[in-house]
This record gives structure tokens, sequence and C-alpha cells, in this order.
């Protein structure tokens, strides 16, 4: 246990220079509903932290600055606030850069710098506008955990992150973690479970974030995208000649399948044994040793740029290969990250809304479809990639609402179910569901949507679906039938 | 009816003794004497066994509650099937005797929900006798509704028939059953009387009071029948209401009609209606845009019941039924030719009668999936803590064409150092081991018994990947059995 003259001894000392360079961050910030996507989107005030980096930049937590409106920056010994603005966004690892034009705002300012990653136990300081008071905090406290998570903004994305003690709460998000007068660290999340669990972006993440931005656009992170398991089991091991062909015979995982569009689909195969990445050996559990830790495989790839070569050692088909591909990104699992751009997309016709599956079509929704045993959404959207069901459809349409008018009296069974075909041609994105009901709704006397898992068409009669246009729009205030608009503009 | 309000019930009853003249207006003629009801019943207890479909070796005490049987003629008693299901033992004893009897179960009928019992002691009969069957009642229609207390103490209440309605909760065929309301809870069952005659056995009742009865025509169908009396349908309607929907269809305004939208394998209609058909007329009654014809003495009843119905008789197997159908644009008359369910039209069954199959292999467990493996593993919310699996269910649970192949679950994992690695595997559909789809339990044992090859790879959907080694695998299994004290490594022949 630590003494209190201990404690006093511990590295972490923060210099006014480094609250100097810490910066308020007050939003103001757009939401849609996705229940009503065609009206405008509300607008609600929030905050966050910041901290100023070498070239005049800000740097914050992308959550803190997704759908601004508006977005006003202080710093703590400043009594007026300015306008600043969104330079780079990256909803993938939870960063982003702000620039402010009026560089009065920059005066006696002195960047920050990033610094190393930080040993296990070893102290730091949290510095922020957290909820609880107006002016400037600071918390201490210790890194307690570094491994592979999730970064909840996007809700898909997993890298490095270092679990800290400090206490951290709403409004920290975007500011610095100080060690040695150094960033170690971007506070952005906690675990809401348990005490104490704060979590900081490391310094590998905020480098490959700002390198990534240095040419002038964000490219984002690549996708390993293979799917491995331990190859403790004996079976296995007999079965793909591990003992035979590789050493020590504890090595490797077992790749038994690789995400679409990835890195190494193609390149690897269900079935290999993968013994070495870029010069690692990899443990029978998927380990390797980096700088004298044990961290996942995946955790050595995961910063590479597009474009950076891989080098694998696999075992296939008994013999050991050597197996290099370059990396990159896939967009198979974007459907699952939440939108912070654009508004929602949606098509109304006939007073039908009908929505494109998303996470926050999910989030909209995901209480209801459990209740009225909608499974196959459910379904399809959980098991869209793991089950390879992009190779019938790339995108799922889910027709969520009934805007009630003469044109669609017998249309409400079919509310909260998944669009098949329309007029018998397959439905394969959001985009060709659009380009089929205007080519139906021109060229065909009935517009027919048939439903995943129900035998019944749902018919229209074109004519009547055009006519209704107009009624429904004014009837219900809806502001556009479509978004994204079509080929017409923003048809009124 | 089988839960455990049935004790509650009888407690009620019991203290509320005098409760048969309250609860009735002033009879009118004739009315079955209170000696000539206990006469016609007796009281079944059924205990039964409780089978784990997680740990499918492992059988527990289940419940046991009381309910009422029917004296039929022939020395018989009837009861529900659905009460008698996974019983252990049923007892039965009368109004006359304390003595209790172990009945035997001669016959059940699934689809209709009902069962016949038999007694060993011929004695047994002596002192009663059946109360004689009346004709179905007319909706709309006061009854008597009528039981006893565990004291064999008559209860008795006016009923009105609110509604006759069918329902194939049980099976795949849609039977008609009374509805009615009840002052006082008929958990146990009762009987429905007609003056002197019988004309319903009540067999369900919610917390409500909410009662179904089985019709008298349906229970002498099975009192009489062959073992498998009653014929299926085997499909399902949709409404056909909207007039856009029709004129697509091309059917005629003044045409009423509703839509298929399922035929399932094994069944009356199989191979005789396809989805998408549109039924205009079922044995010389028109359907309507609902699915519905018009009973003479039920009122808007489903267009299914005609198969199974004709007046108070209840239809036979081989029996020729004239449907008129509406299909590719063309009015056609078509001919089901009546029979019982063959039982295969389920890929997951939602009863499992008896242990549930399993098979134990290097460890790894495997199950069929099945309704009752969903509530146990999951609790009453598995839609939506067992995604795939309920997808299955909703999509896959009825098969295209007559056959007997499952879903092959490996449930988990016992662990041992043959299935190292793969402890945490719970519940994920297998997909096939070397390339082959295992559609059932037996075959997955048939292919990974053989010696030859030496590995077999079996593939999840989830896309895991496990190998079998025919080498240790006969050592591996007797070490597992014992540390586990399995009854055996599977419970099918």
């Amino acid at each position: 246990m630590l003494s209190a003259g201990e404690y006093g001894s511990l590295r972490a000392d923060v210099k006014d220079i480094s609250i100097n360079s810490v910066v308020r961050i007050e939003v103001n910030m757009f939401s849609y509903s996705y229940q009503e996507p065609w009206q405008p989107p509300s607008l609600s005030n929030s905050g966050g932290t910041g901290f100023i980096i070498e070239g005049n930049r800000i740097l914050t937590n992308a959550h803190v600055v997704s759908m601004a409106n508006t977005i006003r920056v202080s710093r703590a010994n400043q009594r007026k606030d300015y306008d600043a603005r969104v330079l780079f966004i990256a909803h993938d690892c939870d960063l982003a850069m702000l620039v402010v034009d009026d560089k009065e705002f920059y005066k006696n300012s002195a960047p920050l710098t990033i610094g190393d990653i930080p040993e296990l136990n070893s102290s730091l300081v949290v510095i922020g506008f957290p909820i609880g008071g107006d002016r400037v905090s600071i918390t201490r406290g210790v890194v307690s955990r570094k491994d592979m998570d999730l970064y909840s903004h996007s809700n898909i994305d997993s890298h490095l992150i270092l679990q800290v003690d400090a206490a951290i709460n709403p409004g920290n998000s975007g500011g610095p973690a100080i060690q040695d007068d150094k960033v170690i660290g971007v506070a952005f999340q906690v675990h809401r479970g348990g005490e104490n669990l704060g979590y900081l972006i490391p310094p590998i993440v905020i480098n490959r974030f700002l390198e990534d931005v240095s040419d002038g656009k964000y490219d984002g992170y690549i996708e390993f995208g293979a799917i491995g398991i331990p190859t403790v089991n004996s079976g296995l091991k007999s079965a793909r000649e591990i003992e035979k062909f590789l050493n020590p015979p504890d090595t490797g995982v077992m790749i038994i399948d690789t995400l679409k569009d990835s890195s190494s689909d193609g390149h690897l195969l269900p079935g290999d044994i993968l013994a070495e990445i870029d010069g690692h050996p990899i443990s029978q559990y998927g380990d390797v040793e980096l700088n004298g830790r044990q961290v996942s495989y995946t955790e050595l790839v995961d910063n590479l740029s597009a474009g950076t070569n891989i080098n694998t050692v696999v075992l296939r088909n008994g013999q050991k290969k050597k197996v290099s591909f370059p990396a990159k990104a896939t967009n198979i699992i974007d459907f699952q990250r939440k939108n912070y751009e654009t508004p929602p997309r949606m098509r109304l016709a006939g007073g039908l809304l009908f929505q494109p599956l998303d996470s926050d079509l999910m989030e909209a929704y995901n209480n209801d479809w459990i209740n009225s045993g909608r499974t196959e959404i459910l379904y399809h959207y959980s098991y869209h990639v793991l089950h390879k069901l992009y190779s019938k459809k790339k995108e799922y349409v889910i027709l969520t609402r009934r805007l009630s008018d003469p044109v669609n009296l017998y249309a409400g069974r079919f509310v909260h179910r998944m669009v098949e075909s329309v007029n018998g041609e397959n439905s394969d994105d959001f985009v060709s569901f659009n380009h089929l009901i205007d080519k139906n709704l021109q060229n065909s006397e009935y517009l027919v949507i048939r439903f995943v898992n129900e035998p019944m068409p749902l018919v229209l009669k074109s004519k009547d679906v055009r006519e209704s246009h107009k009624r429904v729009l004014e009837n219900y205030s809806v502001r556009y039938s479509q978004y994204p608009p079509g080929k017409n503009g923003a048809q009124k | 009816m089988k839960n455990i309000t049935a004790a509650a019930f009888f407690a009620l009853i019991i203290l509320s003794g005098n409760l048969s003249l309250s609860a009735r207006s002033a009879s009118s003629g004739d009315e079955l004497s209170d000696l000539s009801m206990k006469k016609g019943i007796v009281l079944v207890r059924i205990t039964t066994i409780h089978y784990n479909d997680l740990l499918p070796w492992r059988a527990q005490a289940g419940s046991g509650y009381t309910v009422l049987g029917l004296v039929l003629e022939g020395n018989r008693i009837l009861v529900l099937s659905s009460d008698i299901q996974n019983a252990s033992l049923i007892e039965v004893w009368k109004y006359s005797s304390y003595k209790k009897n172990i009945a035997k179960i001669e016959k059940r009928d699934n689809e209709a929900n009902l069962a016949v019992l038999s007694i060993n002691d011929p004695d047994f009969f002596k002192d009663l006798k059946p109360i004689e069957s009346g004709r179905d009642p007319h909706m709309g229609r006061v009854v008597t509704a009528s039981t006893v207390d565990n004291d064999f103490r008559v209860h008795r209440e006016d009923v009105k028939i609110t509604d006759v309605r069918g329902s194939s909760d049980f099976g795949v065929t849609t039977i008609p059953f009374l509805i009615f309301r009840t002052q006082e809870p008929f958990s146990g069952g009762g009987l429905l009387l007609c003056g002197i005659k019988l004309c319903g056995f009540i067999g369900y009742s919610n917390k409500e009071n909410r009662a179904e009865a089985v019709l008298p025509s349906i229970i002498r169908s099975v009192q009489n029948g062959s073992d498998h009396p009653f014929v299926s349908q085997g499909f399902e309607l949709e409404d056909l209401e909207d007039p856009v929907l029709r004129e697509y269809f091309k059917i005629a305004s003044d045409q009423t009609g509703a839509f298929v939208s399922r035929v399932m394998p094994g069944t009356s209609a199989y191979g005789v209606l396809e989805e998408g058909d549109i039924i205009l007329n079922i044995a010389g009654r028109d359907i309507d845009d609902r699915g519905f014809y018009n009973d003479p003495k039920f009122g808007l009843q489903k267009g299914q019941v005609l198969l199974v119905r004709d007046g108070d008789r209840i239809r036979r197997s081989g029996e020729i039924i004239p449907v008129t159908i509406f299909r590719n644009g063309r009015k056609m008359e078509v001919k089901i030719t009546l029979k019982s369910y063959e039982g295969n039209a389920e890929r997951i069954p939602t009863v499992v009668e008896g242990k549930p199959p399993y098979l134990v292999e290097s460890g790894f467990v495997f199950v069929e999936l099945s309704l009752p493996y969903l509530r146990d593993g999951y609790g009453s919310s598995w839609r939506s803590r067992a995604i795939e699996l309920s997808y299955l269910f909703d999509t896959k649970r009825i098969m295209e064409k007559p056959g007997k192949e499952r879903i092959i679950l490996l449930v988990g994992v016992l662990p041992d150092e043959v299935n190292r690695g793969y402890e945490n595997l719970r519940s994920i559909p297998v997909q096939s081991v070397n390339g082959k789809p295992i559609t059932d339990l037996k075959q997955l044992h048939d292919i990974l018994s053989a010696s030859n090859p030496k590995h077999f790879l079996m593939e999840l959907t989830s896309g895991m990947k496990i190998f079998f080694s025919s080498e240790n695998r006969e050592m591996a299994n007797k070490r597992i059995q014992d540390r586990y004290g399995l009854p055996g490594l599977s419970n099918f022949k």
C-alpha cells in the first residue's frame, strides 16, 4: 500500500503551462429522430474538453463535437470564448481536430506534446471541465490496465485503451491525461457498471490519428479481418499437424474465417494456422510479445496505415508458407456504425415510411422488434457478417411506419417488416430500393412489395401512390419524402 | 389446464361448498342429478417428470395435479392429452371409494388434445355409468358447467357459450372449441351439461375464468375412432380484404375468398393446395375475405373447420372434399382427400414427449432444437436472448416437404482434455461434419463412430471448427461418461 509520503513523490505534477493549454469546449449540437426522420433536427447543448497541440490545433474527442451546430472554446484563464471549427473528425477512434481562426485565442499558449505509452501503475493527472463546477478540474490516478477494448462512440471499433482510476466524469471527454508534462492519453469514456473505471485513448492511437490527417484527409483504420481460435486442442493440433511443422509446437491460432474485403480476406484461408505476424511468433492463445508484455496479435496490426504490407507465416496443407498482403479497410460492418454525419436516410411512399437498417434504426426500434417477435430483423442485423448474409443483400430496408391515409388502408399488417423485393426485383440496398420504387411508380400499374418471411405481398396502385404524395406531406407536415434527395432534388 | 392452479381451485371449492345454488337461476326441465354426475366422472391425479433440456440425461420430479376425468363407454376414462404429457404416475379414484387405482394410457390424440385411459381392475367401473352424449350446443346457448371438489361435492353454474373458435394450439389441426366464462375457476376441468346430456368437456380455464370445452362430437370421434381418428387440414389462411390486392389477383369484385399463406407437409392439403392459392369455396360453402364461413350452429368459423366437421359429424379419413380455388388467374376445382396428420411437418418440435434425445461425443453434448429447449435454456424471453435460434424457430420450424430432419445443436461441453480449448461453446447449431450437412443425432453419431478417417471436422453455424479424432475417441468417451456419471452417451437407438 502507498503511504502518504510515497504518494507525494509520484511524478505526475502539473505545471501551469499544461493547465493553460487545456480548452473548455461548448457545443450546440443537432440530433435527429429516427422515428420521425423528416423532422428538422432538435438542438441541445453539451460540453467537453480539448487541448492545444502543435500548429495551433485543438485535439478533442469526436463525440464532443459530433453533429455540432456551433462550437465555442475558451482556455482556462480566458474571459472570452471563440468560435472553433472541425478540421478532421475520426469516429472510429473518437478523436477530432479543431481550429480557431481568431489568433488572439492562442496568445501565450504553449502546445502540449504527446508522450509515450505510460507504464502500468504509473501516476497521471487528468485535466478538464467536468460537471460539478465551472472552473478547471484536476484529478489524479494511476494506469490500471492496458488492453484492446471497444470505443463506444462508434460502438464497433476496438483499439488499445488505458484504464485509469482517476475520477473521469462527463465534461472530461477530450481532456488530456498528463505525465511528465506530456499528454499520455485523452479521456474519453467510463465504465458505467464499476467504480473508478475511466478510460483513456493511448498515445499510439493519438499519433496514428495525427499521422493519418497529415496529408489533409482522414482515411481511418484498416481491418485485419481474420477470425482465429486458440490451438490448444490436441485433436486440432494433430489434425492440422502443428507439432510436426511448427516449433515450438504451442504456436499459432487457427483461422476460421475472414471478414469480406478486409486485409486478410482471400489471403488467409479457413483452416490456416497463423504462426507469425510481422516477425512476431503467435502463441497458441493468440498472444505476441510486444515490449516485454503479452498482447493480442490483433494489436500489432491495428495501427497500420492502408497499403502497408502485413507479413505472415501460416501452416497450410502441411506446408509452412509466407503470405503477405497489404493492410486495407472494409466497409462490411459500417451499417453497425453510428451515424454522426447526415440526417437519417428515409423514403416515404404512399404514406409508408421505409428506412435502411443501421445502428441508429436498431437503437430506435430494438424494443419494438423484440416485443413484436420480428426475429428476422434482429437476426439479419446481428448475423449479417458472421453468416455472410451480405451475399443476398448488402443492406436491409424496413417498413417502419404507416402514416394513415386512404392509399394505405390495408398496409398496417406490414409495418416492422423487412423488404424482400419490389415488383419481383431484389432490393439489394437502400439506393436500389429507391430506384425500384421510382421505376415502378413511373412504369408499372401496381407497386408490389414483398417482405421477408411473409407470403402476402403489399400491393398499391402506382397512380394512387403518386396522387397521395402531396396529401400525406401536407397532412403530416412532412418536410421531404426522401433522404438523401432523389434525382429531382428534394421533391416536395 | 396443467398448472399449479389446480390445487388452489379445489381448496376454494371446499370452502364454498354451497355455491351450487347461488350461481344458478331456477333450473328448467330435466337436469342430471348429482349422483348421475358423480357416476359419470372420476378424479385423476397426475405426477410428471421434468426433463432438463440442457442436461438431457437428467430427469427431475415434476409437478403433480388433479383433474376431472370423464367415464366413457367400454370402461375407459377421457382426459386431456396435454395433462398426461411426461406423466410418471396416473392415479384414479371415484366417488364411492377412497381406493386409488393406477391408470394406463390406451390412446392419445395430440391433435384433438384428448387421451383415453384404462384401469386394470374391471370392477372399478361397476358403480359408474357414462353420461349420455348430446349434440354440439349452439353458440349463445346457456348450459350448465359442472365439476366436483376433492370430496366429490358437485358444483354447478349456468354459463353461456359466447364463442366457438377454431384453434390448433396443440398440433396442426384446427378444431373448434366452445368458449364461455365461469364465475368460479374450472382449472381442474369439468363438464358442460345440456339437461341430462353431456355437451362439452371443459379442458382449459385461465385466470380470468375464461374457459374452453371440447365438443361432444369430437369426444365421440376419439372414443370410437381408430388410433388416429382426426383428419388434418394443414393450411393457413390470410385476410384478403384489400380491394387493390383482389384486383391485382384478378378476382371478380363480387367473389369472396382468402389467401393460402402456408401448406404443411404430411397433411391433407399437402400436394393439393399451394401457397398463394386463393380459396373461394370448401365443401360447398363460400369462404369470406377473412377466411371464414358462416356455420349455422357456431356462426363465423375458420374455413379449415369444414374439413373436420360436417354438421355434428366429425369427418373421417378418406373422405374427399371439393375445394374451389383461384390459382394463376384461373378459377379451378381441386379435391382434398382427408387423412390424419403424419407427424412429419415440424423441423423444430413444439412438444417433446419423454426424454429429449441427446448425444455426448468427446464431451460435446448435442441435442435437437425444440421449443422446450428454448424455454429451458433462455426462459420466457427466449426470443430476445437467442436471436439465431428464434429466427430458426420462426422461419424453419415447418418443413417444405415431409421429413424427419432436425436442427442439431451443440448445447455445451463437459470439460475434458479432448475438448480443451472448446469449453466455452454454448448452444450453437451444427452445420456439417466433413462437409456433410447434419440433420439428425443418429446420423451424427454414425459419422463420428466410423474409424476412418482419422479426423472429422465439424463446422458450426458460427464458423467455429472442431476436430474430432477417431484414435482415442472410445477411451475419452468412457472417461467422460464415468466422470460425469452419464447413464449413456446417447439415449436413442
